[in-house]
């Protein structure tokens, strides 16, 4: 499903080039439900940007769903984006002017999916995480724990190979941190590959594998052994 | 297609959620559009109410002057000296000719009269004169003289007594025809027939000239408006005789019969002339076509000049939306970064930009047409109320509202394009992080 191999990312500050990423080699299964961890400047952050090809790669290859992204132009990336990547952030970034299922929609927008399909899949969407009856609110109408359910619906609508979310919850109290597992582990059970990067133990233990990291170099990939199972 | 559709649609969302900012955005493009229009407007209705009162006059009609001044016979003389020296004494006498002979004579207006085509002759002289107005202000008047086949070329009708006839020009009447406002100003009174007017002369001290006739100025059509307006008109004989110009005459009206081509009259009175006094180029020639270029020439420098201080507050408008669509821009950082995370490409987001910023200036041209058609409307009647003698008719060509629909659009285009490149190059990783 996801494969990197030495891969490696450096910043150019003036004369100064930082290596955020020290050659990094991991393998990422359909159906997994992995969580990555590390302190900040750990280099997560940079392996997230890179693996939702926001940023590009200095050195070593990516390979997603069989295609090696690296190299690839602006425009495929684009299109890489939006098909294959859904994006779960921790500041859930809906865009505050449009509604709940206007925000659930913009993928498929991008995707060139007609008016009327769109909005049935959004509709779909939001059934899956609980807000069937929220698509006319605005984001600002919603709670946190709410929000980033519309941001999960919309990750979801373009049914793309994987799921990659950024401390999704880190702007949540611990009851909505644990909906949004619950939610997590429901779609996860049904097929859809997770990479959630996170620095919340807790957090990590709801997933099914943990790679932890430090300075720019996988120091711990391991099994999780008493997961936490949300609602079961 | 469908990318596109959903982005305008966003474009006008977003418009329309910031009214007041969109509409401070686009007041310079309002001002310059509304500008443009009144210019075209009014332009336009100065150049067809000028054309209407001129076409009320006789288009085939020319008029000759004599150039008096003493340039042209200095010119003339300097000219005929470098000429053959054998031939000196002949010239000497022509020089002298031609300083003495300095205007156009009664007698030559019976000979130009008698060309094949020519309906009519008009002689005129022009002269001013000292009146004193019943306030005891003292004024000087234009004194113009007229030939009783005045009327050939725009026919009069008094308010009150008659015209100058034939018997005046005979025998050297000292009569005179006012406009009503004068009337009332030197007697007090609107029908002065009758009355002495006295006129303090250069030439011949105080004359008194009986007033024959009065004629309401509000009347007059624009080619008699200059002479009977607010002036004196008498005997073209009469003024010889005050003025001591004797037979001689400033100007000629000539009337060429209809079918008959004008450039032809005027070639053969020029030889007439020419023969008569050996001058050549001594005379201006004005015809219906020159005067209406000479109108339409400075109303279009007007015109040019108005749309050039137009053009300036468009492009000052165009530079207010650029700077709003940087704000915008920068404002919209992390939705940038979000459209792009979600799929959007860079192409899009530049359109996103650029589309709003071109519905900007196309709402602002809309409304700067709308804008343009009240102010001239509402500056035609201003004008129109305080001018009695020309009526403005203000159109707008629907060329010019296509074309100001196609400048605005310009506008949009020419200054979007930064703030848009500016937005599609935005690194998403950054946008998502930018606070």
């Amino acid at each position: 499903m996801l494969e990197v191999k030495d891969l490696r990312k450096v910043y150019k500050n003036g004369s100064l080039e930082v290596e955020a990423l020290k050659g990094v080699n991991f393998k990422v299964e359909e159906k997994e439900f992995v969580s990555i961890m590390g302190t900040s400047g750990s280099g997560k952050s940079t392996l997230m940007n890179i693996l939702g090809c926001l940023d590009s790669v200095s050195y070593g290859e990516y390979i997603l769903d069989g295609e090696n992204v690296s190299g690839l132009s602006q425009k495929r990336l684009a299109e890489i984006r939006n098909k294959k990547i859904g994006f779960v952030f921790q500041s859930f970034n809906l865009l505050p002017k449009l509604t709940s299922i206007q925000n659930v929609e913009l993928p498929m927008v991008y995707a060139g999916i007609g008016k009327s399909e769109r909005r049935k899949v959004a509709e779909e969407a939001l059934e899956k995480v609980g807000l069937a009856q929220r698509g006319k609110h605005k984001p600002n109408e919603l709670s946190g724990g709410q929000r980033q359910r519309v941001a999960i619906a919309r990750a979801l609508v373009n049914k793309p190979a994987i799921l990659l979310a950024d401390e999704p919850t880190g702007n949540l109290d611990s009851r909505s941190s644990e909906e949004i597992m619950g939610i997590f582990q429901g779609l996860n059970r049904e097929g859809v590959t997770i990479v959630m990067v996170t620095h919340e133990p807790d957090i990590a233990q709801h997933t099914k594998r943990t790679i932890l990291f430090k300075d720019g170099n996988i120091v711990k990939d391991s099994i999780v052994e008493d997961q936490i199972i949300v609602g079961r | 297609m469908v990318q596109v559709l959903e982005t305008i649609t966003s474009a006008f969302n977003n418009i329309f959620s910031y009214k007041i900012r969109s509409f401070l955005t686009m007041f310079g493009i309002i001002i310059g559009i509304g500008a443009v229009i009144t210019i075209v407007g009014i332009g336009n209705g100065v150049k067809a109410g000028i054309f209407d009162k001129l076409s009320s006059l006789n288009k085939n009609m020319f008029t000759i002057s004599a150039i008096n001044d003493s340039t042209v016979a200095d010119d003339q003389e300097d000219n005929n000296k470098k000429d053959n020296d054998t031939n000196s004494d002949k010239y000497d006498s022509m020089n002298k000719n031609i300083i003495e002979q300095d205007y156009l004579t009664l007698d030559d207006s019976k000979d130009i009269e008698k060309l094949p085509g020519v309906k009519a002759v008009v002689s005129m002289s022009f002269s001013t004169g000292i009146v004193k107005l019943k306030d005891s202000s003292i004024l000087n008047v234009n004194i113009t003289a007229i030939d009783s086949n005045y009327n050939v070329l725009d026919n009069i009708s008094t308010a009150y007594g008659r015209f100058i006839n034939k018997a005046d020009i005979d025998n050297f009447s000292r009569v005179a025809i006012i406009s009503d406002d004068f009337s009332m100003d030197v007697f007090g009174k609107v029908n002065s027939v009758g009355e002495e007017l006295e006129v303090e002369t250069k030439e011949s001290g105080v004359v008194n000239l009986t007033v024959i006739g009065v004629v309401d100025a509000s009347d007059l059509s624009m080619f008699s408006l200059d002479y009977f307006d607010y002036g004196i008109v008498i005997p073209i004989t009469t003024s010889g005789n005050i003025f001591l110009k004797g037979n001689n005459v400033d100007m000629f009206n000539i009337l060429v019969k209809p079918g008959i081509n004008s450039n032809n009259i005027i070639d053969k009175s020029c030889q007439i002339l020419n023969l008569k006094y050996g001058k050549k180029d001594g005379y201006s020639i004005g015809t219906f076509s020159l005067k209406l270029k000479s109108i339409n020439k400075m109303i279009n420098s007007i015109t040019a000049f108005v749309s050039f201080v137009a053009a300036i507050s468009l492009f000052v408008g165009g530079v207010g939306v650029m700077n709003i669509m940087m704000v915008t821009v920068t404002e919209r950082t992390v939705e940038i970064g979000i459209r792009k995370s979600l799929g959007s490409t860079s192409s899009l987001i530049q359109f996103q930009f650029l589309i709003e910023s071109i519905i900007i200036t196309i709402i602002g041209g809309i409304l700067g047409i709308i804008l343009g058609f009240i102010s001239t409307k509402v500056l035609s009647n201003i004008i129109n109320n305080i001018s009695t003698d020309l009526k403005i008719v203000p159109s707008i060509q629907l060329s010019v509202i296509i074309g100001v629909f196609i400048i605005s659009t310009l506008i949009g285009i020419i200054f979007g394009v930064a703030p848009a490149r500016k937005a599609a190059k935005l690194d998403p990783v950054l946008a998502l992080r930018f606070e």
